[in-house]
């Protein structure tokens, strides 16, 4: 500290002391505005990245816009909100929004609990593998997405000559099949997500004590109780919170499914995602796309309520 | 004094310099090839040298984005003042009120050059562009599709090189024989069922040919009719007989001409473009190779009529310039060399019917062109074509190609799928 700050530091604390309440006043206001004017740009930029679209796609969403019959948004009211009720392709994409989301959080706990479990031990492997890890994370979606279809294509690709051997794939290509497509590009989307998963597992496994396995070995615990008494009730909540960040994230998504299967074959991919895409650039109503876009805003609001009210719970 | 004198000279001076109507127009180009782009700038050179006050700006918008560029502009502004366009989807953006219309930039070129544009402009384009009495595109290219196929993989297999399928009975037939004939990894004919515009643009020619229309005389769909579902029969039974790729319901247009140029189709129904390829890339069989027009249905010989005009978007503030810079681009020598470059027919009847388009392959596909018609055939176009060739027809190819549906379920499904959207 200089001489000259240190002394500026005295004055005002000396002037705080001593000084009447009438005197202070200025200081007192300056010192409670101090974080507003500190939280204010972040609220300025919040308001402006996240509330106003939000307002924006909320009003969107009670307006009459079918560009070929309105090329200018009026008041529809409830109309796209009825339309949504009746629509039975956007029904069953919701349904296999739900399918693609569980499929890949629960693709995901799957890959990442085993090695996060295996990056706790320090080990040359571990460390090695703890960098190599986040490549799926990193690597852009076009790039993955174009190499899993290299993989999957039924002439060059291994992993279709590997699941045609075992009997999954026929001569052409699973992203063909109505059937298979969804869970294949489900569990590449899983697969793309696990790093953050193993990464946040991995920082809740480091924070469990090692007296505790110590003192349930003395007890003569198994590897498995073990596993299943000390170390699931302590990675669980991380498991549930960055699960349901991961969770939003695929509700979400459109890239994946649109990059491998532009949402086909026929609708087997089609998710929320590319519908609301669909009825903006194809269908040409923004307004029907805003609506469906604040339906998907309720329903994830009430879902992350309620896992947060069972985390509180537990 | 003096000082003021010679601040007054200078800004004079600058203010006769600058033309007195300086004007920006600002043009979405959709084509991504190098060669295309050095035609583009050189046309846009040569139209600012001739042009004084205007400066053309171009930005490449690639085909595969222009749709979700320019709605998203439409709703939210920043549109060009001239841009590129789908022939399909004229109809939409001028349904919209987005479009300007062109009739006096016709008229005034006309009166400058002698010569009537409209009148030069292929009779199937003139259904696409010609709306409510307007004009409202100028067309770049015409676009038509024939067969191209192995006269080496024909003999291979038994066929008569000389005697190319003429229906789309004989296709099926030829496709399944050259592929049985052919080693593995070789196909009778790449030909998708995809949810990819090289699916309606192929299948369209089948189902005009059957005689099917889209369009009932009501404005309903008009697929609900026998001879669609023949059409739909034929066409996806080369799929179902193992004739073409089998990932054919899942790869675009672009993975079928690479792999014709790779050798591994016999046949494939493509633009005259695929021939300069050929051209370029000189495989060991190019000598094999034969063009044939489009099989016939039963009814007739129908043509993919495809295209991309320039258009004018109304929101323009320079519209007597953009108007300017459309007719110069679409017409005369800059235009030539633009065609050639780009290995396409141009949208003008006159300059197709001369040189290099007297040349192989092109007098077949000018030819052709004769036969080429839109999607909805013959009913006149409707804004909803561009929703309906993307989500409609190409979904029942590929359910029936996949064995999903049966043919009279997948036809049921897109009469209720097309009736929806027109409802709408």
């Amino acid at each position: 500290m200089t001489s000259s700050v240190r002394g500026f530091f005295f004055l005002t604390k000396d002037r705080l002391m001593s000084t009447p309440m009438q005197e202070r006043q200025p200081q007192v206001i300056g010192k409670a505005s101090l974080p507003y004017a500190l939280v204010g740009p972040a609220i300025v930029v919040a308001l402006a990245i996240a509330v106003l679209p939000l307002l924006y796609a909320l009003w969107l969403s009670f307006q009459d816009w079918y560009l070929l019959r309105n090329p200018q948004p009026v008041w529809g009211g409830l109309v796209n909100f009825q339309a949504l009720l009746t629509d039975g392709a956007l029904w069953r994409a919701f349904w296999r929004t739900w399918v693609w989301t569980l499929g890949t959080v629960a693709v995901e706990i799957a890959l990442a609990l085993p090695l996060a479990l295996l990056l706790n031990r320090d080990t040359i492997v571990a460390r090695t593998a703890s960098a190599l890890i986040l490549l799926p994370w990193v690597m852009p979606f076009i790039v993955l997405g174009y190499g899993w279809r290299f993989l999957l294509d039924s002439e060059v690709g291994a992993l279709h000559a590997l699941l045609q051997v075992v009997g999954i794939a026929g001569n052409s290509s699973i992203l063909n099949d109505p059937n298979l497509a969804l869970a294949v590009i489900t569990f590449i989307s899983g697969w793309k997500g696990m790093p953050f998963m193993v990464l946040a597992l991995l920082a809740a496994l480091k924070s469990i004590p090692d007296e505790l396995y110590e003192a349930a070995a003395i007890d003569g615990a198994s590897a498995w109780q073990r596993f299943r008494s000390i170390t699931l009730p302590s990675i669980q909540n991380t498991m549930l919170i960055v699960g349901l960040v991961l969770g939003i994230l695929a509700f979400y998504s459109f890239d994946l499914p649109w990059i491998m299967a532009r949402g086909g074959p026929q609708d087997a991919t089609t998710i929320l995602g590319i519908t609301m895409f669909k009825a903006v650039f194809t269908d040409l109503r923004p307004a029907y796309a805003a609506a469906i876009s604040v339906v998907m805003l309720v329903i994830l609001a009430g879902v992350s309520f309620c896992v947060l009210q069972l985390r509180r719970r537990e | 004094m003096r000082r003021y004198l010679l601040a007054a000279t200078a800004i004079a001076s600058t203010l006769i310099t600058v033309p007195a109507f300086a004007q920006t127009v600002t043009f979405w180009q959709f084509s991504t090839n190098p060669n295309d782009i050095a035609a583009w700038e050189e046309i846009i050179a040569a139209f600012e040298a001739s042009h004084d006050g205007i400066d053309v700006v171009m930005e490449i918008v690639p085909w595969g984005e222009q749709q979700q560029r320019l709605v998203t502009a439409l709703t939210t502004g920043g549109l060009p003042d001239v841009s590129m366009l789908g022939n399909n989807v004229v109809a939409q953006f001028q349904a919209i009120g987005a479009l300007a219309p062109l009739d006096d930039a016709f008229a005034a070129y006309d009166a400058e050059q002698g010569t009537d544009v409209a009148a030069d402009i292929w009779p199937g384009d003139r259904g696409y562009y010609h709306l409510g009495g307007q004009w409202w595109a100028s067309p770049i290219a015409v676009e038509t599709r024939a067969l191209y196929f192995r006269k080496d993989l024909f003999e291979q297999a038994g066929l008569d090189p000389e005697d190319p399928p003429e229906t789309w009975e004989e296709l099926r037939s030829a496709a399944k024989a050259l592929t049985e004939s052919s080693p593995d990894g070789v196909y009778g004919i790449g030909l998708s069922t995809s949810l990819d515009y090289f699916t309606i643009h192929n299948f369209m020619s089948t189902y005009l040919g059957y005689g099917a229309r889209m369009l009932a005389e009501d404005g309903n769909c008009g697929f609900d009719t026998p001879e669609f579902r023949e059409a739909l029969d034929v066409y996806t039974g080369i799929a179902l007989d193992g004739s073409t790729h089998p990932d054919a319901a899942s790869m675009d247009g672009n993975s079928f001409q690479r792999g014709f140029l790779d050798g591994r189709y016999a046949m494939i129904l493509m633009h005259p473009s695929l021939y300069r390829d050929l051209v370029t890339e000189q495989p060991v069989w190019l000598d094999q190779v034969d063009i044939a027009k489009v099989p016939a249905g039963p009814v007739n010989r129908s043509g993919f009529l495809g295209g991309w005009p320039l258009v004018m978007w109304d929101a323009s503030d320079a519209k007597e310039a953009a108007g300017q810079f459309i007719m110069f681009a679409t017409h005369g020598e800059a235009f030539k060399e633009l065609a050639v470059a780009g290995g396409f027919i141009p949208g003008s009847i006159s300059l197709a019917q001369d040189e290099p388009w007297t040349e192989f392959p092109y007098p077949l596909f000018v030819e052709q062109l004769q036969d080429a018609r839109p999607y909805q055939y013959p009913s006149e176009a409707i804004a909803q074509m561009g929703q309906l060739e993307v989500d409609t027809i190409q979904k029942a190819v590929q359910a029936v190609a996949l064995g999903q549906k049966g043919i009279d379920q997948a036809v049921s499904d897109l009469c209720t799928d097309i009736n929806t959207v027109l409802a709408r």
